[in-house]
Protein backbone atom coordinates (compact mmCIF):
# COMPACT_ATOMS: atom_id res chain seq x y z
CA UNK A 1 0.00 0.00 0.00
CA UNK A 2 0.99 3.66 -0.84
CA UNK A 3 2.41 5.41 2.77
CA UNK A 4 0.22 8.76 3.22
CA UNK A 5 2.64 10.97 2.04
CA UNK A 6 2.86 14.14 4.65
CA UNK A 7 3.69 17.64 3.21
CA UNK A 8 4.14 20.47 5.96
CA UNK A 9 2.63 23.82 5.34
CA UNK A 10 6.00 25.32 3.54
CA UNK A 11 5.91 22.47 0.67
CA UNK A 12 2.07 22.27 0.71
CA UNK A 13 2.20 25.90 -0.55
CA UNK A 14 4.79 25.53 -3.18
CA UNK A 15 2.28 22.51 -4.31
CA UNK A 16 -0.60 24.82 -4.10
CA UNK A 17 0.88 27.58 -6.43
CA UNK A 18 1.19 29.86 -3.79
CA UNK A 19 5.09 30.73 -4.41
CA UNK A 20 4.56 30.57 -8.91
CA UNK A 21 4.18 28.16 -11.25
CA UNK A 22 7.95 26.87 -11.14
CA UNK A 23 7.75 25.95 -7.65
CA UNK A 24 4.48 24.72 -8.18
CA UNK A 25 5.59 22.58 -11.31
CA UNK A 26 8.78 21.09 -9.37
CA UNK A 27 6.46 20.30 -6.49
CA UNK A 28 4.25 18.10 -8.53
CA UNK A 29 7.00 16.15 -9.77
CA UNK A 30 8.77 15.58 -5.91
CA UNK A 31 5.06 14.70 -4.98
CA UNK A 32 5.01 12.47 -7.69
CA UNK A 33 8.15 10.37 -7.16
CA UNK A 34 7.35 10.24 -3.48
CA UNK A 35 4.29 8.63 -4.18
CA UNK A 36 6.09 6.42 -6.34
CA UNK A 37 8.64 5.16 -3.96
CA UNK A 38 6.53 5.07 -0.89
CA UNK A 39 7.98 8.34 0.51
CA UNK A 40 6.73 9.33 3.89
CA UNK A 41 7.87 12.92 3.47
CA UNK A 42 10.16 15.60 1.55
CA UNK A 43 13.63 16.39 3.11
CA UNK A 44 16.04 18.99 2.08
CA UNK A 45 18.68 19.62 -0.02
CA UNK A 46 22.55 20.92 0.77
CA UNK A 47 22.87 20.93 -2.63
CA UNK A 48 22.21 20.09 -6.24
CA UNK A 49 24.18 18.97 -9.33
CA UNK A 50 22.16 19.49 -12.57
CA UNK A 51 22.36 18.25 -15.89
CA UNK A 52 21.44 20.63 -18.58
CA UNK A 53 23.68 19.28 -22.07
CA UNK A 54 21.74 20.35 -25.26
CA UNK A 55 21.92 16.59 -26.60
CA UNK A 56 19.61 15.07 -23.87
CA UNK A 57 17.74 18.56 -23.01
CA UNK A 58 16.82 19.80 -26.46
CA UNK A 59 14.61 22.93 -27.56
CA UNK A 60 11.78 21.60 -25.49
CA UNK A 61 13.86 21.13 -22.25
CA UNK A 62 15.08 24.91 -23.32
CA UNK A 63 11.65 26.03 -23.52
CA UNK A 64 10.85 24.92 -20.17
CA UNK A 65 14.29 26.30 -18.41
CA UNK A 66 13.53 29.66 -20.17
CA UNK A 67 9.89 29.49 -18.82
CA UNK A 68 11.57 28.98 -15.08
CA UNK A 69 13.30 31.95 -15.89
CA UNK A 70 10.52 34.22 -17.48
CA UNK A 71 7.86 33.03 -14.48
CA UNK A 72 10.62 34.06 -11.47
CA UNK A 73 12.15 30.54 -11.04
CA UNK A 74 14.69 30.16 -8.69
CA UNK A 75 17.26 27.97 -7.49
CA UNK A 76 16.88 28.19 -3.66
CA UNK A 77 20.09 25.82 -3.02
CA UNK A 78 23.48 25.82 -4.09
CA UNK A 79 23.84 24.42 -7.84
CA UNK A 80 26.68 23.36 -9.91
CA UNK A 81 26.13 22.61 -13.33
CA UNK A 82 27.07 19.64 -15.71
CA UNK A 83 28.65 19.23 -18.93
CA UNK A 84 27.70 21.23 -21.98
CA UNK A 85 27.26 19.91 -25.08
CA UNK A 86 29.99 22.09 -26.49
CA UNK A 87 32.64 23.81 -25.44
CA UNK A 88 32.07 27.97 -24.95
CA UNK A 89 35.41 28.97 -25.73
CA UNK A 90 35.70 27.38 -29.03
CA UNK A 91 31.88 28.17 -30.07
CA UNK A 92 32.09 29.81 -33.28
CA UNK A 93 30.02 32.63 -34.65
CA UNK A 94 27.67 30.68 -36.77
CA UNK A 95 26.81 28.88 -33.71
CA UNK A 96 24.24 31.58 -32.87
CA UNK A 97 21.54 29.23 -34.42
CA UNK A 98 20.80 25.70 -34.47
CA UNK A 99 21.59 23.36 -31.86
CA UNK A 100 24.74 25.34 -30.29
CA UNK A 101 22.03 28.42 -29.92
CA UNK A 102 19.53 25.90 -27.97
CA UNK A 103 22.69 24.60 -25.73
CA UNK A 104 24.02 28.34 -24.65
CA UNK A 105 20.40 29.55 -24.23
CA UNK A 106 19.80 26.30 -21.65
CA UNK A 107 23.23 27.56 -20.31
CA UNK A 108 21.75 31.19 -19.93
CA UNK A 109 18.61 30.14 -18.77
CA UNK A 110 20.20 27.91 -15.81
CA UNK A 111 22.71 30.79 -14.84
CA UNK A 112 20.06 32.99 -14.63
CA UNK A 113 18.45 30.77 -12.53
CA UNK A 114 21.35 31.03 -10.13
CA UNK A 115 23.24 27.75 -11.27
CA UNK A 116 27.07 27.83 -10.91
CA UNK A 117 28.94 28.41 -14.27
CA UNK A 118 31.16 25.10 -13.08
CA UNK A 119 30.22 22.78 -16.57
CA UNK A 120 31.87 19.82 -15.14
CA UNK A 121 30.62 16.10 -14.49
CA UNK A 122 33.58 15.87 -12.05
CA UNK A 123 32.53 18.34 -9.70
CA UNK A 124 34.46 17.36 -6.57
CA UNK A 125 37.74 19.02 -8.09
CA UNK A 126 36.00 22.47 -8.47
CA UNK A 127 33.16 23.46 -6.06
CA UNK A 128 30.99 22.14 -3.21
CA UNK A 129 31.68 19.09 -1.37
CA UNK A 130 29.00 17.29 0.40
CA UNK A 131 29.15 16.51 4.13
CA UNK A 132 28.62 13.15 5.50
CA UNK A 133 25.31 12.14 6.23
CA UNK A 134 23.90 15.12 4.54
CA UNK A 135 21.42 14.62 1.82
CA UNK A 136 21.89 16.36 -2.07
CA UNK A 137 20.43 15.83 -5.61
CA UNK A 138 23.34 15.53 -7.66
CA UNK A 139 22.27 14.91 -11.40
CA UNK A 140 25.23 12.89 -13.24
CA UNK A 141 25.08 8.94 -12.57
CA UNK A 142 28.94 8.93 -11.88
CA UNK A 143 28.93 11.01 -9.40
CA UNK A 144 26.10 9.59 -7.04
CA UNK A 145 28.52 6.24 -6.07
CA UNK A 146 31.18 9.09 -4.91
CA UNK A 147 28.35 10.94 -3.00
CA UNK A 148 27.15 8.01 -1.21
CA UNK A 149 30.43 5.77 -0.82
CA UNK A 150 33.29 8.02 -0.98
CA UNK A 151 31.58 10.75 0.87
CA UNK A 152 28.79 9.38 2.92
CA UNK A 153 26.58 11.94 1.91
CA UNK A 154 23.40 11.06 0.43
CA UNK A 155 21.90 11.00 -3.63
CA UNK A 156 19.57 9.00 -5.98
CA UNK A 157 20.78 8.92 -9.13
CA UNK A 158 18.91 12.14 -10.23
CA UNK A 159 17.28 12.87 -13.52
CA UNK A 160 14.99 16.07 -14.00
CA UNK A 161 13.90 15.44 -10.60
CA UNK A 162 17.13 17.36 -9.59
CA UNK A 163 15.45 20.48 -11.42
CA UNK A 164 13.01 19.95 -8.95
CA UNK A 165 15.00 19.72 -5.78
CA UNK A 166 17.11 22.82 -6.87
CA UNK A 167 13.68 24.85 -7.12
CA UNK A 168 12.23 23.76 -4.33
CA UNK A 169 15.09 22.67 -2.08
CA UNK A 170 13.66 19.14 -1.50
CA UNK A 171 13.73 15.63 -2.46
CA UNK A 172 11.81 12.81 -1.74
CA UNK A 173 13.02 10.67 1.10
CA UNK A 174 13.43 6.92 -0.57
CA UNK A 175 16.38 5.06 -1.47
CA UNK A 176 19.96 6.58 -0.81
CA UNK A 177 18.30 8.52 1.63
CA UNK A 178 17.19 5.58 4.13
CA UNK A 179 19.81 4.59 5.66
CA UNK A 180 18.64 0.81 5.35
CA UNK A 181 18.75 1.10 1.34
CA UNK A 182 22.62 1.59 1.40
CA UNK A 183 23.86 -1.27 2.87
CA UNK A 184 26.03 -3.81 0.99
CA UNK A 185 24.45 -6.66 -1.01
CA UNK A 186 27.38 -8.23 -2.95
CA UNK A 187 31.18 -8.89 -1.63
CA UNK A 188 34.07 -8.30 -4.02
CA UNK A 189 37.40 -9.81 -3.12
CA UNK A 190 40.00 -8.04 -4.68
CA UNK A 191 43.39 -10.10 -5.52
CA UNK A 192 45.76 -8.02 -7.17
CA UNK A 193 47.09 -4.84 -6.52
CA UNK A 194 46.22 -1.48 -8.11
CA UNK A 195 47.71 1.69 -8.94
CA UNK A 196 46.35 4.88 -10.88
CA UNK A 197 42.96 5.91 -12.11
CA UNK A 198 43.46 3.38 -15.25
CA UNK A 199 43.85 0.34 -13.04
CA UNK A 200 40.51 1.92 -10.83
CA UNK A 201 38.58 2.63 -14.02
CA UNK A 202 38.94 -1.04 -15.28
CA UNK A 203 38.25 -2.08 -11.02
CA UNK A 204 34.76 -0.13 -11.38
CA UNK A 205 33.28 -1.78 -14.74
CA UNK A 206 34.44 -5.34 -13.24
CA UNK A 207 32.72 -4.40 -9.99
CA UNK A 208 29.72 -3.26 -12.10
CA UNK A 209 29.41 -5.83 -13.76
CA UNK A 210 29.70 -8.34 -11.03
CA UNK A 211 27.16 -6.43 -8.54
CA UNK A 212 24.20 -5.75 -10.91
CA UNK A 213 21.71 -3.69 -8.89
CA UNK A 214 22.76 -5.06 -5.82
CA UNK A 215 25.43 -2.76 -3.56
CA UNK A 216 29.01 -3.80 -3.59
CA UNK A 217 31.02 -4.01 -0.96
CA UNK A 218 35.05 -4.30 -2.31
CA UNK A 219 37.87 -6.03 0.03
CA UNK A 220 41.09 -6.65 -0.49
CA UNK A 221 42.76 -2.89 -1.54
CA UNK A 222 45.89 -2.21 -0.24
CA UNK A 223 45.33 1.58 0.68
CA UNK A 224 43.20 4.36 0.05
CA UNK A 225 42.37 5.37 -3.12
CA UNK A 226 43.43 9.04 -4.71
CA UNK A 227 40.63 11.27 -5.56
CA UNK A 228 41.47 10.51 -9.66
CA UNK A 229 41.38 6.67 -8.80
CA UNK A 230 38.12 7.23 -6.39
CA UNK A 231 36.23 9.16 -9.88
CA UNK A 232 37.63 7.12 -12.01
CA UNK A 233 36.04 4.12 -10.31
CA UNK A 234 32.58 5.69 -9.68
CA UNK A 235 32.32 6.48 -13.25
CA UNK A 236 32.99 3.10 -14.55
CA UNK A 237 30.60 1.54 -11.90
CA UNK A 238 28.05 3.81 -12.71
CA UNK A 239 28.05 2.91 -16.48
CA UNK A 240 27.96 -0.50 -16.25
CA UNK A 241 25.68 -1.01 -13.10
CA UNK A 242 22.74 1.11 -11.88
CA UNK A 243 23.81 1.27 -8.56
CA UNK A 244 24.16 4.79 -6.60
CA UNK A 245 26.49 3.14 -4.10
CA UNK A 246 29.60 1.24 -2.85
CA UNK A 247 31.56 0.08 -0.03
CA UNK A 248 35.25 -0.60 0.54
CA UNK A 249 35.83 -2.20 3.52
CA UNK A 250 38.52 0.01 5.76
CA UNK A 251 38.26 3.08 3.43
CA UNK A 252 35.21 4.41 2.57
CA UNK A 253 32.71 5.90 6.25
CA UNK A 254 29.92 3.47 5.92
CA UNK A 255 31.87 0.27 5.24
CA UNK A 256 30.79 -2.95 7.48
CA UNK A 257 33.90 -4.11 9.20
CA UNK A 258 34.52 -7.26 6.73
CA UNK A 259 32.76 -9.34 4.18
CA UNK A 260 31.28 -11.67 6.72
CA UNK A 261 27.30 -12.31 6.22
CA UNK A 262 27.42 -11.05 1.99
CA UNK A 263 28.07 -14.87 1.37
CA UNK A 264 30.41 -16.32 -1.27
CA UNK A 265 32.62 -13.25 -2.28
CA UNK A 266 33.39 -12.39 -6.31
CA UNK A 267 37.10 -12.90 -6.62
CA UNK A 268 38.88 -10.14 -9.05
CA UNK A 269 42.27 -11.00 -9.90
CA UNK A 270 44.60 -9.79 -12.29
CA UNK A 271 43.00 -12.11 -14.98
CA UNK A 272 39.48 -10.99 -14.23
CA UNK A 273 40.75 -7.02 -15.00
CA UNK A 274 42.22 -8.10 -17.97
CA UNK A 275 39.27 -9.64 -19.20
CA UNK A 276 37.52 -6.37 -18.61
CA UNK A 277 39.84 -4.66 -20.38
CA UNK A 278 39.51 -6.27 -23.06
CA UNK A 279 36.02 -6.43 -23.35
CA UNK A 280 36.08 -2.72 -23.64
CA UNK A 281 37.95 -3.07 -27.38
CA UNK A 282 36.00 -3.30 -30.14
CA UNK A 283 37.57 -1.98 -32.77
CA UNK A 284 40.34 -4.79 -35.12
CA UNK A 285 42.49 -2.44 -37.30
CA UNK A 286 45.40 -0.79 -35.96
CA UNK A 287 44.46 3.00 -36.76
CA UNK A 288 42.97 5.37 -34.49
CA UNK A 289 41.09 8.57 -35.66
CA UNK A 290 40.30 9.97 -31.94
CA UNK A 291 42.05 10.06 -28.99
CA UNK A 292 39.44 10.98 -25.93
CA UNK A 293 40.91 10.75 -22.46
CA UNK A 294 39.57 13.07 -19.03
CA UNK A 295 36.13 11.15 -18.23
CA UNK A 296 35.73 11.96 -15.90
CA UNK A 297 36.90 15.26 -16.58
CA UNK A 298 40.46 15.53 -15.76
CA UNK A 299 42.47 16.81 -12.77
CA UNK A 300 45.24 19.28 -13.39
CA UNK A 301 47.74 16.68 -12.61
CA UNK A 302 45.94 14.45 -15.19
CA UNK A 303 46.56 17.30 -17.83
CA UNK A 304 49.71 17.26 -16.62
CA UNK A 305 50.74 13.81 -16.93
CA UNK A 306 49.02 13.88 -20.27
CA UNK A 307 51.64 16.66 -21.27
CA UNK A 308 54.45 14.47 -19.81
CA UNK A 309 53.75 11.76 -21.26
CA UNK A 310 53.51 13.51 -25.08
CA UNK A 311 56.95 15.25 -24.10
CA UNK A 312 58.77 16.84 -27.40
CA UNK A 313 55.90 14.80 -29.58
CA UNK A 314 53.46 15.75 -32.18
CA UNK A 315 50.17 14.38 -32.61
CA UNK A 316 49.60 12.34 -35.51
CA UNK A 317 48.73 13.83 -38.98
CA UNK A 318 44.55 12.65 -39.39
CA UNK A 319 44.47 12.21 -35.86
CA UNK A 320 42.23 14.43 -33.26
CA UNK A 321 43.53 14.13 -29.69
CA UNK A 322 41.44 15.63 -27.55
CA UNK A 323 41.74 16.12 -23.33
CA UNK A 324 38.62 16.63 -21.39
CA UNK A 325 38.08 18.84 -18.81
CA UNK A 326 36.36 21.97 -17.08
CA UNK A 327 37.55 25.39 -17.95
CA UNK A 328 38.92 26.02 -14.24
CA UNK A 329 41.38 23.26 -14.61
CA UNK A 330 41.71 24.29 -18.71
CA UNK A 331 42.55 27.85 -17.34
CA UNK A 332 44.79 26.09 -14.18
CA UNK A 333 46.92 24.68 -16.86
CA UNK A 334 47.31 27.65 -18.53
CA UNK A 335 48.91 29.25 -15.83
CA UNK A 336 51.30 25.95 -15.18
CA UNK A 337 52.68 26.07 -18.88
CA UNK A 338 51.04 22.73 -19.45
CA UNK A 339 47.97 24.06 -21.64
CA UNK A 340 51.03 25.48 -24.48
CA UNK A 341 52.74 22.61 -24.49
CA UNK A 342 49.67 20.60 -25.31
CA UNK A 343 48.77 22.91 -27.85
CA UNK A 344 52.31 22.99 -29.22
CA UNK A 345 52.03 18.99 -29.65
CA UNK A 346 48.86 19.32 -31.52
CA UNK A 347 46.56 18.30 -28.40
CA UNK A 348 43.28 19.87 -28.23
CA UNK A 349 42.59 21.27 -24.28
CA UNK A 350 38.96 21.32 -24.62
CA UNK A 351 36.70 22.69 -21.83
CA UNK A 352 32.89 21.77 -20.62
CA UNK A 353 32.11 19.08 -22.65
CA UNK A 354 33.38 15.52 -23.97
CA UNK A 355 32.87 13.48 -26.59
CA UNK A 356 29.91 11.42 -25.79
CA UNK A 357 27.40 14.42 -24.90
CA UNK A 358 29.16 16.88 -27.54
CA UNK A 359 27.39 17.89 -30.75
CA UNK A 360 30.77 16.92 -32.63
CA UNK A 361 30.82 13.06 -32.26
CA UNK A 362 33.05 10.86 -33.39
CA UNK A 363 32.07 9.63 -37.12
CA UNK A 364 30.22 6.23 -37.69
CA UNK A 365 33.21 3.78 -38.87
CA UNK A 366 35.71 5.75 -37.59
CA UNK A 367 37.98 4.76 -34.52
CA UNK A 368 38.31 6.07 -30.94
CA UNK A 369 40.87 5.35 -28.19
CA UNK A 370 40.53 6.28 -24.80
CA UNK A 371 41.01 5.21 -21.08
CA UNK A 372 38.08 5.97 -19.80
CA UNK A 373 35.76 2.43 -19.18
CA UNK A 374 32.44 5.32 -19.01
CA UNK A 375 33.22 6.22 -22.61
CA UNK A 376 34.13 3.24 -24.12
CA UNK A 377 31.21 1.59 -22.69
CA UNK A 378 28.67 4.16 -23.99
CA UNK A 379 30.52 4.20 -27.73
CA UNK A 380 29.96 0.66 -27.70
CA UNK A 381 26.10 1.31 -28.62
CA UNK A 382 26.83 3.57 -31.12
CA UNK A 383 29.01 2.75 -34.96
CA UNK A 384 32.32 3.71 -33.98
CA UNK A 385 34.86 1.61 -33.16
CA UNK A 386 37.13 1.43 -29.18
CA UNK A 387 40.08 0.95 -28.24
CA UNK A 388 40.41 0.91 -24.51
CA UNK A 389 43.38 0.93 -22.38
CA UNK A 390 45.49 3.35 -20.09
CA UNK A 391 46.47 6.48 -20.44
CA UNK A 392 50.21 6.22 -21.61
CA UNK A 393 48.48 3.42 -24.59
CA UNK A 394 46.04 6.50 -25.30
CA UNK A 395 49.05 8.90 -25.44
CA UNK A 396 51.26 6.37 -27.75
CA UNK A 397 48.12 6.01 -30.50
CA UNK A 398 47.42 9.55 -30.75
CA UNK A 399 51.72 10.60 -31.40
CA UNK A 400 51.35 7.63 -34.10
CA UNK A 401 47.98 7.59 -34.83
CA UNK A 402 47.95 3.61 -34.77
CA UNK A 403 47.29 0.81 -31.62
CA UNK A 404 49.48 -1.12 -29.96
CA UNK B 1 -14.12 -4.91 -21.14
CA UNK B 2 -12.55 -5.98 -17.75
CA UNK B 3 -11.31 -2.81 -15.51
CA UNK B 4 -8.04 -3.04 -14.03
CA UNK B 5 -6.83 -0.82 -11.16
CA UNK B 6 -3.50 0.63 -10.03
CA UNK B 7 -1.84 3.76 -8.67
CA UNK B 8 -2.16 6.89 -10.39
CA UNK B 9 1.35 8.63 -10.39
CA UNK B 10 0.24 11.12 -12.99
CA UNK B 11 -3.37 11.44 -12.65
CA UNK B 12 -5.47 11.93 -16.33
CA UNK B 13 -7.57 10.23 -19.05
CA UNK B 14 -6.05 8.93 -22.19
CA UNK B 15 -6.89 5.86 -24.60
CA UNK B 16 -4.86 3.66 -27.23
CA UNK B 17 -3.75 0.61 -28.66
CA UNK B 18 -1.97 -1.61 -25.92
CA UNK B 19 1.88 -2.08 -26.39
CA UNK B 20 3.02 -4.62 -24.47
CA UNK B 21 6.35 -6.43 -23.33
CA UNK B 22 8.32 -7.99 -20.09
CA UNK B 23 11.11 -5.60 -21.16
CA UNK B 24 12.35 -2.35 -19.28
CA UNK B 25 12.61 0.84 -21.78
CA UNK B 26 14.90 3.51 -22.45
CA UNK B 27 13.13 6.42 -23.56
CA UNK B 28 16.48 7.80 -23.81
CA UNK B 29 16.69 5.80 -26.83
CA UNK B 30 13.25 6.35 -28.43
CA UNK B 31 13.83 8.62 -31.59
CA UNK B 32 11.82 11.90 -30.54
CA UNK B 33 11.22 13.27 -33.95
CA UNK B 34 9.40 9.86 -34.97
CA UNK B 35 8.72 7.78 -31.75
CA UNK B 36 10.66 4.73 -33.15
CA UNK B 37 12.14 3.08 -30.78
CA UNK B 38 16.19 1.92 -31.23
CA UNK B 39 16.94 0.70 -27.97
CA UNK B 40 19.31 -2.46 -29.06
CA UNK B 41 17.59 -5.78 -29.09
CA UNK B 42 14.36 -4.42 -27.50
CA UNK B 43 11.09 -5.65 -28.75
CA UNK B 44 9.46 -3.24 -29.82
CA UNK B 45 12.57 -1.88 -31.51
CA UNK B 46 11.74 -0.11 -34.83
CA UNK B 47 8.54 0.39 -33.46
CA UNK B 48 6.61 3.50 -32.81
CA UNK B 49 5.21 4.30 -29.24
CA UNK B 50 3.22 7.09 -30.32
CA UNK B 51 -0.17 7.44 -29.42
CA UNK B 52 0.44 3.89 -27.71
CA UNK B 53 -0.15 2.69 -24.43
CA UNK B 54 2.73 1.33 -23.25
CA UNK B 55 3.11 -1.65 -20.80
CA UNK B 56 6.63 -2.49 -19.34
CA UNK B 57 8.35 -3.26 -15.70
CA UNK B 58 9.94 0.12 -15.60
CA UNK B 59 12.41 2.25 -17.36
CA UNK B 60 15.92 1.96 -17.62
CA UNK B 61 18.85 4.04 -19.04
CA UNK B 62 20.09 7.34 -19.13
CA UNK B 63 18.69 10.16 -16.17
CA UNK B 64 18.10 11.92 -19.68
CA UNK B 65 15.24 10.46 -20.19
CA UNK B 66 12.73 12.55 -18.88
CA UNK B 67 13.94 15.48 -20.83
CA UNK B 68 13.82 12.67 -24.10
CA UNK B 69 9.32 11.96 -22.98
CA UNK B 70 9.54 15.92 -23.12
CA UNK B 71 10.68 16.08 -26.48
CA UNK B 72 8.75 13.28 -27.82
CA UNK B 73 5.50 15.05 -26.46
CA UNK B 74 6.70 18.19 -28.02
CA UNK B 75 6.81 16.26 -31.72
CA UNK B 76 3.84 15.02 -31.26
CA UNK B 77 4.68 11.50 -30.19
CA UNK B 78 4.43 11.11 -27.14
CA UNK B 79 2.90 7.44 -25.59
CA UNK B 80 -0.65 7.87 -24.81
CA UNK B 81 -0.51 6.72 -21.47
CA UNK B 82 2.28 4.83 -19.33
CA UNK B 83 1.65 1.50 -17.14
CA UNK B 84 4.39 0.28 -15.09
CA UNK B 85 4.87 -2.88 -12.93
CA UNK B 86 7.09 -0.49 -10.68
CA UNK B 87 7.85 3.26 -12.50
CA UNK B 88 11.29 4.69 -12.12
CA UNK B 89 12.27 8.39 -11.36
CA UNK B 90 12.91 8.92 -14.93
CA UNK B 91 9.89 8.20 -16.39
CA UNK B 92 7.59 10.19 -13.11
CA UNK B 93 9.84 12.89 -14.08
CA UNK B 94 9.17 13.10 -17.80
CA UNK B 95 5.08 11.96 -17.16
CA UNK B 96 5.03 14.97 -15.26
CA UNK B 97 6.97 17.31 -17.56
CA UNK B 98 5.21 16.25 -20.33
CA UNK B 99 1.72 15.36 -19.09
CA UNK B 100 1.22 11.90 -19.39
CA UNK B 101 -0.81 9.51 -17.58
CA UNK B 102 1.18 7.44 -15.38
CA UNK B 103 0.12 4.39 -13.49
CA UNK B 104 1.76 1.35 -11.34
CA UNK B 105 1.58 -1.76 -9.15
CA UNK B 106 -1.93 -2.63 -11.56
CA UNK B 107 -4.02 -5.43 -9.97
CA UNK B 108 -4.87 -8.00 -11.31
CA UNK B 109 -1.40 -8.32 -13.47
CA UNK B 110 -1.39 -6.59 -16.48
CA UNK B 111 0.87 -8.73 -18.27
CA UNK B 112 -1.39 -11.24 -18.26
CA UNK B 113 -4.89 -9.31 -18.60
CA UNK B 114 -3.59 -6.76 -21.64
CA UNK B 115 -2.36 -8.09 -24.69
CA UNK B 116 -0.97 -5.87 -27.44
CA UNK B 117 -3.32 -4.76 -29.82
CA UNK B 118 -6.05 -4.57 -26.82
CA UNK B 119 -7.72 -1.24 -27.16
CA UNK B 120 -6.97 0.26 -23.24
CA UNK B 121 -9.01 3.61 -21.45
CA UNK B 122 -6.95 4.80 -18.42
CA UNK B 123 -9.13 6.93 -15.93
CA UNK B 124 -7.10 7.85 -13.27
CA UNK B 125 -6.26 4.56 -11.51
CA UNK B 126 -8.05 2.80 -13.56
CA UNK B 127 -7.62 0.59 -16.53
CA UNK B 128 -10.35 -0.41 -18.60
CA UNK B 129 -9.25 -3.48 -21.11
CA UNK B 130 -11.08 -3.99 -24.13
CA UNK B 131 -10.10 -7.15 -26.56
Amino acid sequence: MTAALALDPAQQAMLDGRNGWPQQIAMRLLVAVARAFDAPRLIPVASVHLSLSGVSVGEPGRRLFEDLVARGGRFVVPTTLNVLSLDRSAAAPGDASGPPATQLAIAAACESLGGRPTYSCNPFLLDIVPARGESVAWNESATAPYVNGVLGARTNREGATALASALTGFTAEYGMHVASARRGGVAIEVDTPLDGADAFAVLGGAVGRACGARIPVVAGLRRTPTLDEFTAFCAALAAVSPVAMFHMVGITPEAPASLDRLGTAVRLDARALAAETARHSTATGERVDLVAVGCPHASLEQVHEVAALVGDAHVADGTRFVVQTSMFIAEAAARSGAAARLRAAGVELSADTCVHIAYRQAPPGSTMATNSLKIAYLTGSHDVGVRFGTLAQCVAAGVTGVWR
Amino acid sequence: MTTLRGIAIVTGTAEGEALVCRENLAFSLVDPRTGIVKQPGHPWHGRSIAGKVLVFPTGQGSSSGSYWLLNLGHEGHAPAAILNAQCDAVVVAGAVLADIPLVHRIEPDPFDRIQPGDRVRVRGADVDVTR
